[in-house]
């Protein structure tokens, strides 16, 4: 009897000790940022909107981490998590400038295909944006980005998977060439995943982290083991209006 | 079968040295494309001629396009384009048949803003803000005048509209054309508003595919004569490769030497390149062709030879430099609507082909290979690529037809079915053909010329439409190849050759098959 009593008390303190771990940390999705008024749609976002979102996480408290400091974020803090998809050279021109003005953190995920091709980033942009400490480049497969293929067709398909295994090592390894060390986030191209794939990314290729572009928060640990759900940042919004919704999943 | 293109490198940076559009008395012709600021116009006689748009601060613009799908031009540009005179340095009111833009400093309310007067009425706008006007159709638009990295930028539509030009946007091409003031649009626009001289400009006006047997032929800056150059230069040398930029003709000579001459002087000299460095010295080349302003080609080391570097240089032989560190051959040009790309193969593999994107400069290495991750190609003699279509020669004479079902251009991986490449013969004879020597591509119309040589030479074409070679014609079969051009006249002509005898015939392309028009044959 006195052994199930500890049992059980061990199970309370355990179970509380991890909810209050939760990290509760919300990833927000961007893709471009331009200067360049003709150039904003629903995934390109204006220079000022960004800014500010920045100064509203700034006023806000929130904390901008890199995915791989996401194992070992402080639960106590209000973290996020900035990532940028596909590697738009206006991440360098807009957005880079805006994180080293206010010493913020972000995540960029590229296309091994299009570094130094027009409007993506030049191999001396990822070296200097690698160096700067700010940033953490990650991968986004080298050419399957263009492929069209759908989620089950990734499932069913031992060929296409296979095929998207070597294109995240190519990918990586044209980053290796650049930057001089590898990866360890990965960001699924259209939010197209398998549980297959991604355990091949973190236990073969060693990945610590993966997004998706399904919709929620990350709020728990766990959920860092399993490709992580992300918040779009859209033309139009505001981070007061992305900042309810990652309440709401609270 | 995998199809893969990957971007190896960004170039150098296009660039073209030339000077602003002029504005004549009866109007301004202006063909553009979205993104990029090399433009078409026409010269005081009605030749067409690429130009570089600039804005006054001296920075390379170009058209956008809104992602509420309106046009902007650069203001400064399509304003004198459409013959109005910029009144910056004017202090008092704005003339008419002017305008101007005005900075926080000088504008009196301290909000940046353009100025126009024409037609003796005033226009004037603050940038960044919004404004609505009504279109001929009725339509009403809100458009904005913006600053876009210090270049101001103006809606198309308005300004055709308050100058009274005309704009037109296909959207199929992104291409964009402007016509100011009184010229006859039908002098540069079919009924369906394509580009009437599309072949002129396809074939940059002076490049056509001569290369394949290397003729002397080209197409004189009147644009209707078909000239031999080697009877404008004393003793009759055979040279090869001629390429024009207006009357100036670069060509390869007797020596392998890169040459230039004046069109109809009988002269020709050794052509003096230029590096950065700022050393003078000639280059032996394989091909040379002018492309958009610049001259290109495949430098070897000794002459006879198809493999080398592939350099450029501005047309005055200056900046000469290599686009890449390898050895290559078949330099092609290639058009697919407005865009232009090169093509090229790696001398050490024989098997990996190149394209350059001509208005980025991007270098993609394209991968064809099957489910087994094997190139399809082998020993590459020549080849072509056509509308979802790859000719290659291999070396010993025996023509493949690879199709790759999407255009080669526009994709990066595809999968396509196992047996793609073929090997076809003769219509009705089931005979392979093979012996093929060289072989030429019709962009226009997607034909395959292959010219055989077994006892005789023979030349077959091929379309996709009939899917089989046919015999082009019989007789004529001590010529030993072909070569495709097109005159003014939007007609097809090819040339056959033995040694300096040519005879240059004319072609009509209709539903998949070839006629030669025997009475109008031309011999030189």
């Amino acid at each position: 009897m006195k052994k199930l009593v500890i049992a059980a008390v061990m199970l309370l303190v355990f179970g509380t000790c991890a909810y209050a771990a939760d990290p509760d940390i919300g990833v927000i999705c961007y893709h471009s940022v331009s200067d360049n008024p003709l150039k904003l749609s629903t995934f390109c976002i204006s220079d000022d909107e960004f800014k500010s979102d920045i100064e509203y996480l700034k006023d806000k408290g929130y904390n901008c981490i890199m995915p791989k400091e996401m194992w070992n974020s402080d639960p106590g803090v209000r973290n996020i998590v900035l990532t940028f998809d596909d590697g738009y050279e206006d991440f360098y021109e807009v957005v880079f400038p805006i994180l080293k003005e206010y010493n913020v953190k972000a995540a960029v995920y590229i296309i091994g295909s299009e570094i130094d091709k027009t409007g993506y980033l030049k191999s001396w942009q990822l070296k200097e944006i690698d160096q700067s400490g700010l940033v953490e480049i990650g991968n986004h497969t080298n050419i399957m980005h263009s492929y069209d293929y759908s989620e089950s067709e990734l499932a069913s398909n031992s060929t296409l998977r296979e095929e998207f295994i070597e294109d995240v090592k190519e990918c990586n390894s044209k980053l290796y060439g650049i930057l001089g060390h590898g990866t360890e986030s990965f960001s699924y191209p259209g939010g197209k995943y398998t549980s297959k794939i991604d355990s091949i990314l973190r236990v073969n290729l060693g990945y610590t982290t993966t997004f998706t572009t399904d919709y929620g928060i990350v709020r728990t640990k766990s959920d860092i083991t399993r490709p992580m759900k992300r918040l779009y940042r859209i033309h139009g919004d505001n981070m007061g209006i992305i900042e309810q919704r990652i309440e709401k999943f609270r | 079968m995998n199809i893969k293109i990957k971007v190896i490198a960004a170039l150098a940076v296009f660039a073209v040295s030339l000077s602003q559009v002029q504005a004549y008395a009866e109007g301004v012709f202006l063909c553009m494309r979205a993104n990029e600021s090399v433009a078409i116009t026409a010269d005081e006689n009605n030749n067409l001629k690429y130009i570089e748009m600039k804005a006054s601060n001296d920075a390379v613009v170009y058209p956008q396009i809104s992602t509420d799908g309106n046009t902007y031009l650069p203001f400064r540009f399509i304003c004198e384009a459409a013959g109005l005179k910029d009144a910056a340095d004017i202090p008092a009111d704005l003339p008419d048949g002017c305008f101007r833009y005005l900075d926080e400093a000088h504008a009196y309310d301290g909000i940046p803003k353009v100025e126009i007067r024409c037609g003796g009425k005033y226009y004037y706008h603050n940038i960044n803000e919004s404004f609505q006007y009504e279109t001929d159709s009725g339509d009403v638009r809100t458009v904005s005048i913006y600053n876009i990295r210090g270049s101001i930028y103006m809606p198309m539509a308005y300004l055709a509209k308050i100058t009274g030009s005309s704009a037109i946007w296909q959207e199929d091409l992104g291409q964009i054309m402007f016509i100011s003031g009184d010229l006859d649009r039908g002098e540069f626009l079919q009924e369906n508003n394509m580009l009437r001289r599309d072949k002129e400009i396809f074939m940059e006006f002076d490049y056509f595919n001569n290369n394949i047997i290397d003729t002397p032929l080209y197409l004189k800056s009147d644009g209707i004569t078909v000239q031999n150059l080697s009877l404008e230069i004393t003793d009759f040398p055979k040279v090869k490769s001629v390429t024009r930029s207006g009357r100036d003709i670069y060509y390869i000579n007797e020596n392998g030497v890169v040459s230039i001459k004046s069109e109809d002087i009988n002269d020709g000299a050794p052509f003096s390149f230029t590096d950065k460095d700022g050393n003078s010295f000639e280059v032996l080349a394989d091909t040379v062709m002018v492309v958009q302003n610049k001259l290109y080609g495949v430098q070897i080391s000794a002459n006879g030879e198809k493999y080398g570097r592939l350099f450029s240089a501005n047309l005055d032989g200056t900046e000469f430099g290599y686009l890449n560190e390898q050895n290559v051959y078949n330099l092609i040009l290639k058009k697919d609507g407005i865009d232009l790309y090169m093509f090229y193969c790696e001398a050490a593999t024989k098997s990996t082909i190149h394209m350059i994107k001509v208005s980025t400069m991007d270098d993609y290495e394209i991968e064809i290979t099957n489910h087994n991750y094997e190139n399809v190609f082998r020993d590459i003699k020549q080849f072509a690529v056509g509308n979802k279509t790859i000719y290659w020669l291999d070396e010993s004479g025996v023509l493949h037809i690879t199709n790759t079902e999407y255009a080669v251009e526009d994709i990066e991986i595809v999968r396509v079915d196992d047996g793609n490449t073929k090997i076809f013969t003769e219509a009705g004879s089931g005979e392979t053909l093979n012996n093929i020597i060289s072989m030429n591509f019709d962009y226009i119309n997607n034909v395959l010329y292959v010219t055989q040589v077994d006892d005789t030479y023979k030349v077959f074409y091929y379309t996709n439409k009939n899917g089989m070679f046919t015999r082009l014609e019989s007789g004529y079969e001590e010529f030993n190849g072909v070569a495709l051009f097109s005159n003014l006249g939007y007609r097809d002509e090819y040339a056959k050759a033995k040694g300096y005898r040519i005879v240059v015939t004319p072609l009509i392309y209709e539903n998949g098959t070839i006629k030669v028009i025997e009475s109008e044959v031309m011999r030189y």
